[in-house]
């Protein structure tokens, strides 16, 4: 879940995250859910971008 | 009403708990995920010398290989070998390790609850001694008593943010990951793991192929900065690799390995920390069982001595800070070290270590007496600070 008002878009979780699932566009942060969520149960991921962000705007 | 409420089952929780269960203490080992150990989120490799060190059994199934050693491939294939006669190391099942840890848990005495995720820590007063934990079971709130947390909670731990002691990583400092299984792939050697180095195949990181027995390997790799995603460099790798490339993928693991160092602090009234919570996983290899395992004896030793004396000051818990340090410090230092030269070092350099570490005879005793990341790491600080002193 993105909380886009906190978003800073300062690209922390873009970079960190592994599967590269996060995306900035058009002064946007998009999270491409068919790459993040692993199978085969689809209710973790890693939590990395969560990890870094510096304004907690994205939780899993 | 417990003693203490040890926060996730991985091999730190279930290792604590065990120890203080050992020695008496009423402890609950609350886990988050509704099945101990899945997902994975590791590449399952240990050293065995470790594991008997701290008394773990690991039944048969639980052991997926054993391996001797692993070779090292700088940039331009230069190998450096770093192979024992007899095995030194374990591929794991993790998601059986995991459970069999827990299982021993139990059996010394300890509870252990899945699908129970701690929700926060409920203080004296809102700031006093710990009184207990509130936690969401099966979707339902509620709130076990206990006089202290040990927050086993791993790279992500919430209960390290709720004391203060662990604050969000720079994202210089974590290593992004991903691996796949894979199946009916070649690797040359059965029972040697592979670590490729080189900024083109792992900029800020390495990738690792570990063979699981038969035609199964753990492939995967972690990055800091580079241009892509972590994915993308392993599609690339596996692309390029001849054995690999005919494969199929059978699992995508992706999670991070703070490489910082350790928290600063890793105690508050009432709270412990250990494991990747503590990160107290090392910062040039990534290994981390080792390490969570071994200080979750020590957390349990020492919270089982608080239980005795009823005090769980900060104070009294420093015990545990004070003994963890003593032990795995000093290797977490020289990590550390060398993860800075590695950082500092471009694929010209690294190709000249390779060079000149593939003339040494490192002799195989060094590996066999520690556990493999420990004694790995060891090697090769001193031999690159021996090079760096040499020029
Ligand atoms: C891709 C990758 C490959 C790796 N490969 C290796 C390797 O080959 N060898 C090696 O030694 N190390 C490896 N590591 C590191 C190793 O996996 C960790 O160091 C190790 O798992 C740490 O154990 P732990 O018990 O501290 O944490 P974890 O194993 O992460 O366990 C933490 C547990 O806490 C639970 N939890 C979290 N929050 C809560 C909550 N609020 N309430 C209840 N439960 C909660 C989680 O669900 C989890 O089960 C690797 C790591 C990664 C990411
Ligand atoms: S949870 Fe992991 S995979 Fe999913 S968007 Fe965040 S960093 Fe990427
Ligand atoms: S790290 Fe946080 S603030 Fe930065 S782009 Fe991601 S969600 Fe936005």
């Amino acid at each position: 879940m993105i909380i886009e008002d906190h978003c800073l878009l300062c690209g922390a979780c873009v970079n960190v995250c592994p599967l590269g699932a996060l995306e900035l566009r058009s002064r946007r942060l998009m999270l491409h859910e068919d790459r993040c969520f692993e199978e085969p149960c689809r209710r973790w991921s890693c939590g990395l971008c969560s990890m870094v962000c510096p304004v907690e705007a994205i939780h899993r | 009403m417990y003693d203490v409420v040890v926060v996730g089952a991985g091999p730190a929780g279930s290792l604590t708990a065990r120890t203080l269960a050992e020695k008496g203490a009423k402890v609950l080992l609350a886990e988050k995920r509704p099945e101990i150990g899945v997902p994975v989120r590791c590449g399952e490799a240990t050293g065995i010398a470790g594991l008997e060190q701290l008394g773990v059994k690991v039944g048969k199934k639980a052991v997926r290989n054993k391996t001797r050693g692993a070779v090292i491939y700088s940039p331009n294939k230069t190998r450096v070998e770093f192979l024992s006669e007899k095995p030194i190391g374990y591929v794991l099942d993790r998601r059986l390790f995991d459970k069999a840890l827990a299982r021993q848990a139990a059996e010394a005495g300890a509870e252990v609850t899945v699908d129970t995720a701690a929700t926060a820590i409920l203080r004296r007063n809102g700031e006093g001694e710990v009184i207990g934990v509130e936690v969401s079971r099966g979707g339902e709130r509620e709130v076990v008593e206990c006089s202290c947390v040990v927050g086993a909670d791993g790279v992500e731990s919430r209960v390290g943010r709720w004391a203060g002691l662990t604050t969000r990583s720079p994202v210089r400092e974590m290593t992004s990951c991903v691996e796949y299984e894979m199946v009916g792939v070649d690797i040359d050697s059965p029972d040697v793991m592979e670590f490729y180095f080189g900024s083109e195949i792992a900029p800020g990181g390495y990738a690792w192929v570990f063979p699981k027995g038969g035609d199964t390997v753990n492939v995967g790799l972690g990055v800091r900065g580079g241009e892509g995603s972590a994915i993308s460099y392993l599609r690339e790798f596996v692309r390029g690799m001849e054995g690999l490339r005919k494969g199929r993928v059978t699992r995508l693991v992706s999670g991070g390995v703070p490489v910082q160092g350790p928290i600063e602090k890793s105690v508050a009234q009432g709270i412990v920390l250990v494991g990747d919570a503590a990160r107290q996983i090392d910062p040039l290899t990534g290994g981390g069982l080792y390490n969570a395992m071994h200080c979750g004896v020590i957390a349990g030793e020492a919270v089982a001595r608080a239980v005795e004396a009823k005090d769980f000051s900060e104070e009294y818990l420093r015990g545990y800070e004070k003994k963890w340090r003593e032990e795995i410090g000093i290797t977490l230092l020289k990590s550390l070290q060398l993860k800075r030269i590695l950082d500092a070092m471009s694929d010209e350099d690294i190709n000249a270590a390779a060079r000149f570490m593939g003339r040494v005879d490192l002799g195989e005793l060094r590996l066999e007496k520690g556990p493999l990341h420990q004694g790995m790491a060891l090697d090769i600080v001193g031999f690159l600070q021996g090079l760096l002193l040499k020029n």
